[in-house]
């Protein structure tokens, strides 16, 4: 008589999926645990001295880059929604384009205008003396900084707000223009009210990837938590940085919770959902109008970037270092690769087989897994970073393996950081596959595991592979976790693109610039079948 | 000894919440189909998936064939019990073709006996020559068909059915649910289905569980549960039934009816008769007295016509009336069952 307890079955994914959580804990475990150690007088120092500093200049680049991707992404995402004119498809799928320019890429194509603004600088000296010249030299630096990252980044305001616009307030909207509103009535009174969940939203991502920016931030000379923390790291001060690594994690961990809170008083946000938008067809000077809305942040976050990184490209073609290119970019792909079928198998772990066993265990597990994209990169970096140089320094074995090492902890550091975008996309995916499916294949013999791989997997295939790209395009462009954690004398596209650019060789950084540009680009494909794929 | 023996069978869901089974117990011959019918929540669903194993009773035992397959918290898992399930809305495995969903729970076997296999069942639910096509370039009874085939390939002792034809229109939901029965018949394959249709457990089933709230309410052949209802639930749950208190019955009772009185029942626990609209007739009243009521309302349903009385003491009864004389509101009927014991009619 075969009676078996469901107890004892899957103890093998619930101990996998058990270590994946414990793994995202480490980081935060290990900085917390030495942030508690007592400091000498570094601590005292940066608090009296440079804290203050780190937590203005966060807070300010915060609030101006946000400002800046919302004030262009939610009028973008309006006119595409609402109005119909010509270049209105083709400008649709550009604005999406400055996903694929990660910052430090914009950066290094925008980072020797300061050099060519001296003679504004001269005439500011002449004209208003020593004073407003030094105002100017700090304030040059801020507005390009944060010029580059809203650029490249309000495509996440945009997203997020033209879901809404397009669909889910679509009734709404058309009730208040039958009832007379005017145009910038329907805005201000409808559209902008029901999408403020999707403003949040949007511009609380936008908020996350300012905090967890290196590239562009140190390239430019400012000062936030980010690139303070790692500072102290280098300058050996492993205390200090841990402090700071929480400070970050703090102003983090406060946007993400406001983003929740309003999230859970929506009520209204979710139209029904019923058909489009029609769309008003504009005349021709408001269609320039509106071109000229879209056109104008995609020259500055997109097509200026490219042109010039194209033109480096032509000038240096005959002397590029392109060995050096090649084995940066096999070490970007070999790592990126290895990530991925990491992150997938983890993925596949923590969504598909808790769905196969119903495992409470798993599913808390997974909770705490996608809580990783909540921590701050700096924190992730030096607390991984911590674990390896204890490793090295405590096993004698590892010593020898130092390059082993540092990949285990590159690929610890993506495991936590990356988790969460392999798993929502396969978890949205699941979602979509009735329980029934399994149930009928169980009827029909095949086992928990054998449902998944004959029922679910290849029901998933498209988000599945849609997520592997992701990652992969994730870990691709990283680059404050790699360049903290890479071993000696290894270098990435991203790293090697970032070196450059920080050496003043700008020329130099365009070839790598534009393969990481090409291959983020490729990413966007997915990234925007599976947003269509979601809206349905 | 009977192919499926469920006793005791009790199941609830979170604690604290009324019992989703309370001590279910039944049992089904060989080459018998079973119907377990109730309103919605009343645990068919749930004692389905017990049988399926796709669920575990807290307490209770089912056999098939005389093993045990499942008990308290734990049985064999739902793949290894031998038993096909027919799902609700089909769950066809929509990337795989007919072909492969028929042949999906077919294991050990070559290639040229699956061949024949497929064609047998494709054949046997009128779909030959499907093979090739997808779930989503199918109709609904052509699903419906698949579904059961791909139930019935791997040859289960038992093939449960969750609503097999709520998604199918009325009118191709009595052509499939014949095709089914004829098909079940022809594989000499027991099965249990669950309906909350009470029309389509008359027409299917060899025995019909009535439950309500995880009770068994009664069990018995189709006729039975019709004609003799255990309780006035069951009474009202086939079909309209009208309650008849003894003391509004004087000559009623001289007219002798006899198999349509049900149990003792009614509000407040009064005694009388319990007797369906067609069991009635409508007759000129009678100077001795007797049950008569004025026409409240009349509606057309066909081949008869539903007259709704408003009796002495505010009762309310429902006649299908069949005799063609025609019927207003405001006119007053004398009512009278139509059906006496042959052997005692014309006597007292």
């Amino acid at each position: 008589m075969e009676i078996k307890s469901r107890l004892c079955s899957g103890i093998i994914f619930k101990g996998l999926a058990a270590g994946l959580a414990l793994a995202v804990l480490i980081p935060l475990g290990v900085v917390v645990l030495r942030a508690s150690q007592p400091s000498d007088t570094a601590w005292a120092a940066v608090v009296e001295y440079r804290l203050w500093g780190y937590v203005l200049q966060t807070l300010l680049l915060v609030a101006l880059v946000t400002g800046i991707a919302l004030a262009v992404g939610v009028p973008t995402a309006w006119v595409i929604s609402a109005y119909d004119f010509r270049g209105r498809a083709l400008l649709d799928w550009l604005l999406l384009l400055p996903l694929a320019m990660p910052g430090f890429v914009a950066a290094a194509a925008y980072v020797d205008l300061i050099g060519g603004l001296a003679p504004f600088f001269i005439w500011v000296r002449q004209q208003w003396g020593l004073e407003a010249f030094l105002r100017v030299q700090i304030i040059v630096p801020w507005v390009c900084a944060t010029g580059i990252l809203g650029m490249t980044l309000f495509p996440y305001v945009y997203l997020s707000c033209r879901a809404v616009f397009a669909r889910q307030s679509a009734g709404a909207i058309e009730a208040a223009r039958l009832l007379g509103e005017s145009a910038a009535g329907v805005f201000f009174r409808v559209a902008l009210p029901m999408a403020r969940p999707a403003i949040v939203a949007g511009g609380s991502l936008v908020g996350m990837e300012t905090m967890n920016d290196y590239g562009v931030v140190s390239l430019f000379g400012l000062q936030p938590l980010t690139p303070g923390v790692f500072r102290a790291w280098g300058e050996g001060e492993v205390v200090v940085a841990m402090r700071l690594a929480l400070f970050l994690m703090f102003f983090l961990s406060v946007v993400l919770v406001a983003e929740r809170w309003q999230r859970g008083r929506r009520g209204y946000g979710q139209g029904s959902g019923e058909g489009k938008l029609a769309r008003v067809r504009l005349g021709s000077g408001k269609s320039l109008a509106a071109v000229m809305l879209c056109a104008v942040p995609l020259m500055f976050g997109f097509f200026l970037p490219v042109g010039r990184l194209l033109r480096w490209c032509w000038d240096v073609r005959g002397s590029a270092e392109l060995g050096g290119h090649a084995q940066a970019a096999w070490n970007s792909l070999a790592l990126a690769g290895g990530a991925v079928c990491l992150l997938l198998g983890s993925a596949v772990v923590l969504v598909a087989v808790q769905r196969a066993y119903g495992s409470r265990v798993i599913l808390i597990a997974q909770k705490i897994c996608l809580l990783g994209y909540g921590l701050p990169s700096a924190l992730v970096a030096v607390g991984v970073g911590a674990l390896v140089v204890f490793l090295a320094g405590n096993f004698p074995g590892a010593g020898v393996l130092a390059l082993s090492t540092s990949v285990f902890g590159l690929m610890l550091a993506y495991l936590v950081r990356f988790l969460a975008v392999a798993i929502q996309p396969l978890a949205a995916g699941c979602e979509r596959v009735p329980g029934c499916l399994r149930e009928a294949a169980q009827t029909l013999g095949s086992g928990r595991l054998g449902a998944m791989w004959r029922v679910d997997l290849p029901l998933v295939k498209t988000t599945l592979l849609a997520g592997a790209t992701l990652c992969f395009v994730d870990v691709f462009k990283e680059l404050t976790l790699t360049l903290v954690l890479r071993p000696f004398d290894f270098e990435t596209l991203a790293t090697r693109i970032y070196r450059f650019t920080d050496e003043g060789r700008i020329a130099e950084a365009a070839v790598p610039g534009m393969a990481l540009m090409v291959l983020c680009l490729i990413g966007l494909f997915p990234l925007s079948t599976l947003m269509k794929r979601l809206e349905q | 000894m009977s192919l499926l023996e469920v006793y005791g069978i009790s199941k609830t869901y979170r604690r604290g919440d009324a019992a989703a089974l309370a001590e279910v117990s039944f049992c089904l011959e060989e080459r018998h189909v079973l119907a377990l019918v109730g309103a919605s929540g009343s645990g068919k669903t749930t004692m389905l998936r017990i049988l399926a194993g796709l669920e575990m009773p807290d307490a209770g035992e089912v056999r098939l064939d005389g093993r045990v397959i499942a008990g308290a918290g734990s049985g064999v898992a739902a793949e290894r019990r031998g038993i096909g399930m027919v799902f609700q809305n089909h769950a066809l495995f929509p990337h795989l073709t007919v072909e492969k969903n028929v042949l999906f729970g077919v294991r050990k076997m070559a290639k040229p006996e699956k061949g024949r296999l497929l064609a047998e069942l494709l054949e046997l639910v009128g779909l030959p020559g499907m093979a090739q096509r997808y779930p989503h370039e199918l109709s609904g009874g052509e699903r419906q068909r698949v579904a059961l085939a791909r139930a019935l390939a791997p040859g289960p002792q038992l093939l449960l059915l969750d609503e097999p034809f709520s998604s199918l229109d009325m009118r191709l939901k009595q052509a499939v649910r014949d095709e089914t029965r004829e098909i079940l018949r022809a594989r000499g394959t027991a099965a249990v289905f669950v309906t909350h249709d009470t029309e389509d457990s008359l027409a299917v089933a060899d025995r019909i569980v009535v439950m309500q709230e995880g009770r068994v309410q009664q069990v018995g052949a189709p006729q039975e549960v019709y004609f003799a209802p255990a309780n006035p639930y069951v009474a009202k749950f086939f079909g309209s039934c009208n309650f008849l208190p003894f003391h509004l019955l004087g000559s009623l009772e001289r007219a002798r009816v006899s198999c349509l009185v049900g149990p003792p029942g009614g509000a407040g626990g009064e005694r009388g008769l319990w007797i369906r609209p067609e069991h009635l007739w409508l007759e000129k009243p009678t100077a001795a007295g007797g049950l008569s009521g004025e026409v409240e309302r009349v509606s057309f349903a066909g081949s008869y016509q539903r007259v709704f009385l408003k009796c002495a003491g505010d009762l309310s009864i429902e006649v299908s009336h069949t005799q063609g004389f025609p019927i207003e509101k405001g006119q007053v009927w004398g009512i009278i069952p139509v059906r006496r014991l042959p052997e005692q009619s014309g006597s007292t």
